[in-house]
């Protein structure tokens, strides 16, 4: 039988499993950490705007779409298994959950627009894919379309 | 483990052999479902069995859902003493299942699956909302969407997972895997927590495991008028070219990539990802921004479109290969108006899915779609073979 202890830590680093091998997942409307720009291949979009892109650790793809000043504004991932929303949104996960939950005749992909928070997923078992942005962070001269 | 069955068996196309052919029909019915509010629900009745006996139970309105793999039935629903399966440390083992925009927690249990006269002995598969098991662990939760484990919430008693693939969660989730993904959890005294667990024994699909009839299936949907339909009954025929039913003639064959997916081209641009989905209900595609679809969404059916008046859109679906390409052609409507009748079955039912197409269950009326299982294939009436995944229409 696994002490508590251990088994927390299990649990964290299960929960942490779907991130890029080493280091943590780049959080919406945050800036993105020292860390993880080592982690990333990164891409210029524009003057305004850049995408690292890492790969996760079931053998997936996540883009984080980051702003010049730093801040990451938009998300984007496709991999085999759900990634850990709560950690993606950070403070933007509860008025998310609101959201979520007010779709109840839809069948289907996820379609949340809420205020400034748009959260779309599609896809289905074994091959889950979404995007998330804050349309008000997005640098002028792109639209939402570049977040895929 | 295989069955004794009379005729022919394999899971290749060829003619029937033997005597009696197993009866592979599964009537099926679109309705409002057990709360009288599902749109574009296909439903069916599922018999579950504690493996090897005839202690046997039929569970009715289980959501058909050829967009995802394994039987997953409300525990309360279940009234059998199904066996719970372990993990490999001998801890009864859970699962975490996301959807899209829910999901789903129980134990995995084994079962003798049985749907028309097919029989799938001991399958893994899912019990939803198990009051005497542990609540979802934390890393359910986390995917932020509703938990559907109860009547009230799920709209159905299960989900018949009839896809392409074979297991839930297929090598990501398998000893070997470079991760483990928070979907299996071992569940000991002291608490749940993820483990990896072997394919054979992942919540599955059950059609793979029929004796005969196992390389694929139909669904068969009559047309539906544009205004929609109190109810629509059809069914879905197991096997593709094992029996005189279950041809395949005349259709076009979309092989399917590693993920299940093919692709769609519309007004000129290629979208990735796409599937047909009976467990969608309705045609999701785009969004009222995307050029050519300028389609307003609902302001009180929200998650819907609601055109003034009624849409055509037609598009191309390849194959992953891009050798094979079919035509499909669809209506949308405005859904807060077709919400005012008192129908279930609605073709023109259209929301928005920025970037891919997930065809639901309006693709499906007055069609015979086929779905051709990964790792199986099958062979038409011309007697070319056809390796799955497919999609075929």
């Amino acid at each position: 039988m696994r002490a508590r202890a251990n088994l927390a830590v299990l649990a964290l680093a299960a929960v942490a499993a779907w991130a890029q091998a080493a280091g943590v997942l780049p959080v919406l409307g945050e800036p993105l950490g020292q860390s993880q720009n080592s982690q990333a291949s990164v891409r210029r979009l524009s003057a305004a705007a850049s995408v690292h892109e890492y790969r996760t650790a079931d053998g997936g793809t996540l883009r984080a779409y980051v702003a010049a000043g730093g801040t990451v504004f938009g998300l984007a991932w496709e991999a085999p298994t759900a990634p850990n929303v709560s950690q993606l949104l950070g403070q933007r996960f509860e008025a998310f959950q609101k959201a979520a939950a007010a779709q109840s005749q839809r069948k289907g992909p996820l379609y949340v627009h809420s205020g400034d928070l748009v959260v779309e997923v599609s896809g289905h078992m074994r091959d889950f894919r979404g995007r998330a942005y804050l349309a008000a962070m997005i640098p002028s001269g792109l639209t939402p379309a570049v977040v895929r | 483990m295989i069955l004794a069955a009379c005729g022919g068996g394999g899971s290749n196309g060829g003619g029937g052999g033997g005597s009696a052919s197993v009866n592979n029909t599964l009537p099926a019915q679109v309705n409002l479902g057990v709360n009288n509010n599902y749109a574009n629900g296909l439903f069916t009745s599922v018999t579950v069995c504690v493996p090897g006996t005839t202690n046997c139970q039929t569970i009715s309105n289980v959501l058909v859902d050829t967009g995802s793999y394994g039987l997953r039935l409300l525990a309360s629903q279940v009234a059998l003493p199904l066996p719970p399966s372990q993990d490999a440390s001998g801890n009864p083992l859970g699962e975490c299942v996301q959807f899209a925009s829910s999901f789903n927690w129980g134990p995995v249990v084994t079962a003798d699956v049985q749907l028309a006269g097919e029989k799938a002995p001991s399958v893994p598969m899912q019990l939803l909302g198990q009051a005497s098991f542990p609540s979802p662990p934390n890393a359910c939760a986390s995917s932020g969407v509703p938990e559907n484990d109860s009547q009230q919430t799920l709209d159905a008693n299960g989900v018949l997972g009839i896809g392409v693939f074979r297991f839930d969660c297929g090598p990501s989730c398998a000893p070997g895997s470079s991760s483990t993904p928070a979907v299996y959890f071992g569940c000991p005294s002291s608490g749940c927590a993820p483990v990896l667990i072997a394919q054979q024994n992942q919540v599955q699909n059950p059609v793979p495991l029929f004796p005969q009839d196992n390389n694929g299936l139909i669904v068969r949907l009559p047309s539906v008028a544009a205004g929609g339909a109190l109810t629509v009954n059809g069914s879905v025929v197991f096997g593709i070219g094992t029996q005189s039913d279950n041809a395949l003639s005349g259709k076009s064959v979309l092989d399917a990539d590693g993920f299940g997916d093919f692709t769609t081209t519309y007004e000129g641009t290629v979208y990735q990802g796409s599937i047909l989905d009976t467990g969608s209900n309705a045609n999701f595609f785009l969004d009222a921004k995307t050029a050519g679809n300028g389609l307003a969404d609902c302001t009180v059916n929200t998650g819907f479109y609601c055109p003034a008046t009624t849409a055509s859109f037609s598009a191309s679906n390849n194959s992953a290969s891009g050798v094979v390409s079919a035509p499909a052609s669809w209506q949308v409507g405005n859904a807060d108006n077709l919400f005012t009748t008192p129908n279930a079955a609605f073709p023109t039912l259209g929301g928005p899915s920025p970037n891919s197409f997930d065809f639901g269950l309006p693709f499906f009326y007055g069609r015979d779609v086929f779905i051709g299982f990964n790792l199986a294939t099958a062979t038409s009436s011309g007697g070319t073979t056809f390796a799955g995944p497919f999609y075929a229409y």
